[in-house]
């Protein structure tokens, strides 16, 4: 095809051993929390129950079983990758990221096969390489959701067909709708297909509800396994960190180059940057989370699957736009609308997950200042407890959705009351 | 051909309008743009005279317009934000250069010249 791009190997490699080592220690940590058959039972557990917005594999299959499942998970995302020889940039990082991190809040590779060969014939109706829609889809897979619900309720001899069905239609269509809705939030929300997934999911689960299909709020919350995850975490970061300092980033000035940037999409910091700072970068942003999360340990806040997943987003996205400085103000605001809301304690499995991916704002702390990051978080707490409501809980980036709905509302004032930039 | 002419089309008219902007803004006061269309291609040749207190900002744009590597993915979600920027930042001279298929910028005697090249 005449747009194919050289697609060159140097950095390539590095960076995909960076993510063969992920799978290893998901594999590793596997198998520690399940060296017997239930690992396996309780992989297949995850694969045929049903998931929701806040539903915790770890509960079903126990920490082995999803530990096994997000590797799975991950390695056929790298597997795609590979056979479409893309390189690997912060884009993919952030990807693989994410899909490693949500196999432990809903995804599964029985679930999201279906969406992803939906994505393969957009590309093949579209007559282009697959390779140009693999992030759009692979990100379309947090509708899988709904694959997993009609699988679950349909009747037995219909129940394949459905779920085939569904998520064929979800990634034949989310790639067109994500193009779409990434100029609408202007790339000030780093998880627009969860943006455009919401969107979707809102139709579809509308068109559901009319035919007498009822969501019911599924949620499932673990405790166990904390200890594990927490070791695994430290692993994961620390391993990043050092990565990054043996590729090259030693020194606080030479990692400062990445501070500099507002997040806003396209900020694909292995390009911007090179990958030893972008890893660096990874490990602080995750840090950040895992620390907050620590520090909530005397109220009772246990590391599980879904907070495992949203420090994986937070670390993923550490290459894709996000940096302490436009994290922070973001966070900031998130815990202060928490503290000030009495409808939402702090310590609640929604807020939790909200304090962390409401990050995917920092773009608008990073671009207009501190300030408007903090008022970010604080309008996103409040919206995005009212959004999963639209698509029934089926879109497992809900925060992505709230964060699309938050640039709508924030960014044309913002855009408004801010005065013009001076210029010679 | 004809579908893949109509995105190249499209494709280049964000990456002009991105290109005018940053250079404007870098202080160039005569910016010389020509766009011809060739068998498999659009080819942008853009000449301007730079300040020196410009010019690091333009070898920064050299380097973001000729990456390492491109990644055609990234390109098909985000090609859309590129042109629209109104806060400079260099993110955005990052996606113009993984829109690019081949490009070369030389600096030379204040002047930098760029021969951009997008296949249909």
């Amino acid at each position: 095809m005449g747009g194919d791009r050289e697609r060159e190997k140097r950095p390539v490699g590095e960076l995909e051993r960076v993510m063969l080592a992920i799978v290893g220690l998901l594999l590793v940590c596997a198998v520690l929390a399940q060296p017997n058959l239930s690992l396996f039972t309780g992989f297949w557990q995850i694969q045929i129950s049903e998931t929701g917005l806040i539903t915790d594999p770890v509960a079903t299959g126990g920490a082995g079983g999803a530990l096994l499942n997000a590797a799975l998970v991950l390695l056929l995302s790298m597997g795609l990758l590979r056979w479409m020889r893309l390189p690997y940039t912060g884009a993919s990082l952030a990807c693989l990221f994410l899909m490693a991190g949500f196999a432990l809040l809903g995804k599964n590779l029985l679930n999201i096969c279906p969406i992803v060969a939906g994505g393969w014939l957009h590309a093949l109706y579209r007559r282009e390489s697959f390779a140009k829609y693999i992030y759009l889809t692979l990100y379309g897979t947090c509708l899988a959701p709904m694959v997993s619900f009609l699988m679950v309720r349909v009747q037995p001899g219909f129940r394949w067909l459905a779920m085939s069905v569904c998520g064929l239609i979800i990634g034949f269509l989310l790639p067109a709708i994500a193009r779409f809705t990434t100029r609408v939030h202007q790339g000030y929300n780093l998880y627009n297909v969860g943006f455009a997934a919401g969107i979707l999911g809102l139709g579809m689960a509308s068109v559901l509800k009319g035919f007498g299909v009822e969501f019911d709020a599924l949620g499932s919350w673990s405790r166990e396994g904390h200890l594990l995850l927490c070791l695994m975490m430290t692993a994961l970061l620390g391993g990043l960190f050092a990565w990054g300092v043996v590729l090259g980033c030693r020194s606080l000035k030479d990692y400062g180059r990445v501070l500099r940037h507002s997040g806003r999409a396209v900020a694909d910091f292995v390009i911007l940057d090179g990958p030893g700072r972008t890893l660096v970068n990874m490990a602080l942003v995750g840090s950040m989370g895992f620390l907050y999360l620590l520090a909530l340990y005397p109220q009772d806040v246990r590391l599980n699957g879904p907070l495992v997943c949203c420090l994986f987003a937070m670390t993923g996205f550490g290459a894709f736009g996000k940096h302490p400085r436009n994290v922070l103000p973001v966070m900031a605001g998130a815990v202060l609308a928490a503290l000030l809301m009495i409808q939402v304690p702090i310590t609640s499995p929604g807020v939790l997950l909200a304090t962390l991916l409401c990050t995917c704002l920092a773009p608008i702390a990073g671009q207009f200042g501190w300030h408007w990051g903090v008022i970010a978080g604080f309008v996103h707490m409040t919206i995005v407890q009212n959004t999963s409501i639209l698509h029934g809980g089926m879109n497992l980036y809900n925060n992505g959705f709230a964060a699309g709905l938050v640039c709508i509302l924030l960014v044309p004032i913002i855009e408004a009351v801010k005065p013009e930039p001076a210029e010679e | 051909m004809k579908k893949r002419m109509h995105m190249a089309r499209r494709r280049m008219n964000h990456i002009i309008s991105e290109l005018n902007h940053a250079l404007l803004l870098a202080g160039c006061r005569e910016i010389v743009l020509r766009l011809i269309r060739e068998e498999a291609g659009l080819r942008l040749t853009i000449e301007a005279a730079v300040a020196p207190e410009a010019l690091p900002g333009i070898e920064r744009m050299a380097s973001l317009l000729q990456p390492a590597v491109r990644n055609p993915a990234l390109v098909e979600t985000y090609w859309e934000l590129a042109g629209e920027d109104q806060y400079t930042s260099d993110s955005e001279m990052a996606l113009v250069g993984q829109m690019l298929d081949r490009a070369q910028v030389e600096l030379a005697g204040g002047q930098v010249r760029m021969d951009l090249y997008i296949a249909f």
